[in-house]
């Protein structure tokens, strides 16, 4: 699918499947990734826990596998478009994979993740190895899935003027102003005298709001979506070819079902 | 025994070719519809650009000095590029009409007056922003059709290629009128 499907400019993306690349832009809730602090639009931590096993062999268990996910703008140098990774295989760069063996004095942010976790009081005897991956942002970033709509300018002034307005009836002096018979309630002529304002006030407030990209890029009802860090041929290589798994999975159960079938005669 | 497990050995390897088959058509058949979309999406934002064309005619008539040669060549070329049917012929009109509307922005630098009103402001910052939408998406559609041509000519897609009934596509070309440079002359 990722050799198939040629790469789209934002500026011209079309409705659909689409595959694009470009830098990613923090949106309205940028993330920190917890044990770099890094600013990310993703982050995925696993901890794994190394105890000695009976014979003497070390076992490793993985006691946490978290992580998180917020919109972010993808910016190809022709636009912006919003992507909502929610749902999206994704494939982050690993900005962390430490060992700290018991007795071990880390780097300081991996203390503090240790502490703020619960891991640091058991450090001194267990092992531990500690890994984080994210989607950084102000960095490369692939994209490959299903553009949509979302709502138009209209839609975001009807929620902006609503926004105006709820901040404006919350406060009783606010809103004695528009009660011009001092009666305690709104009657409609003066809610819509209300609603006018807000309306004006909207129009005027943000021209940076209303060049805010219409689409986004979200998961399909079926079929793919991936973000990854990097370039195309990063998203290429951190999947591997098909053809190659393919090939791979035949010799591996023709070898198997020979063994086995050879052991039953 | 033996004969047993050859057997069985043979039937997965078959169904191993089978399945690979089977994603080979698949391919071909999702170049082939990705083909289709990427010229549908060419092809809205032409009928666009045809829309917006006598808008931007009618208000350069308003210029009683506005030279009619240059006009005329801008209505010729959008009748023929509405009336062109296929890719090769669509691309050829297209790119008169865009070789022409490049001489009509030429033109019209040469007009102050032209240029001071609003609705020709907008309109060519209209036509201007279909163009690089234009240009985007027949890059697009030029690598969606290579990619598609590729495929059915190449081993082993084009074993499958029959079966699916896949063509070779025209690309999308841009004329040299397209990509010349416009002449332009002021009347200083």
């Amino acid at each position: 699918m990722i050799r198939n499907l040629p790469t789209s400019r934002v500026r011209s993306v079309a409705i659909g499947l689409a595959e694009l690349s470009g830098t990613a832009r923090p949106a309205e809730t940028p993330l920190t990734s917890p044990v770099r602090q890094l600013p990310c639009a993703w982050w995925k931590v696993r901890v794994t826990r190394y105890e000695p096993g009976a014979k003497g062999q070390e076992q490793s268990r993985v006691v946490l596998n978290t992580g998180a996910a917020a919109p972010f703008q993808l910016d190809d140098g022709t636009g912006m478009i919003r992507v909502e990774p929610a749902g999206a295989e994704v494939t982050g760069v690993q900005t962390c994979n430490i060992r700290i063996n018991a007795g071990d004095e880390p780097a300081f942010e991996i203390r503090r993740y240790a502490q703020t976790n619960g891991y640091w009081s058991v450090w001194p005897t267990i092992a531990f190895r500690i890994e984080e991956w994210a989607i950084l942002t102000e960095a490369p970033v692939y994209v490959l899935g299903q553009v949509e709509r979302t709502g138009g300018l209209a839609d975001r002034r009807r929620m902006r003027v609503a926004e105006i307005l709820k901040g404006w009836l919350a406060s009783p002096e606010q809103k004695r102003v528009f009660d011009t018979n001092q009666d305690g309630v709104l009657q409609p002529e003066e809610w819509d005298a209300a609603r006018a304002q807000a309306q004006s006030a909207a129009l005027t407030e943000s021209p940076a709001a209303d060049a805010a990209p219409h689409l986004a890029v979200r998961r399909p009802a079926s079929g793919w979506f991936l973000v990854c860090s990097g370039s195309e041929r990063d998203a290429l290589a951190a999947r591997g070819h098909p053809a190659l798994w393919l090939a791979g999975g035949t010799v591996l159960v023709v070898a198997g079902l020979w063994q086995v079938l050879a052991g039953v005669g | 025994m033996t004969g047993i497990a050859v057997l069985v050995v043979l039937g997965v390897v078959v169904f191993a070719v089978a399945g690979y088959g089977a994603a080979l058509y698949n391919r071909v058949i999702f170049l082939k519809n990705q083909g289709d979309r990427a010229w549908y999406n060419i092809d809205v934002l032409l009928k666009q650009r045809h829309d917006e064309i006598p808008k931007l005619i009618g208000v350069c008539e308003g210029s009683a000095r506005f030279e009619r040669e240059t006009l005329q060549r801008v209505i010729v070329a959008r009748t023929a590029a509405v009336g062109a049917a296929g890719v090769a012929d669509r691309a050829k009109a297209e790119g008169e009409l865009s070789a022409a509307m490049g001489k009509l922005f030429a033109v019209a630098e040469s007009y102050p007056e032209l240029k001071s009103i609003a609705l020709f402001s907008q309109l060519t910052a209209r036509v201007s922003s279909l163009e690089s939408e234009i240009a985007d998406r027949r890059e697009f559609y030029n690598e969606s059709v290579t990619n598609y041509n590729t495929a059915i000519e190449t081993v082993p897609t084009n074993i499958v290629a029959g079966w699916a009934h896949a063509h070779p596509r025209d690309l999308f070309k841009v004329a040299a009128a397209d990509t010349a440079d416009v002449e332009v002359k002021l009347n200083l």
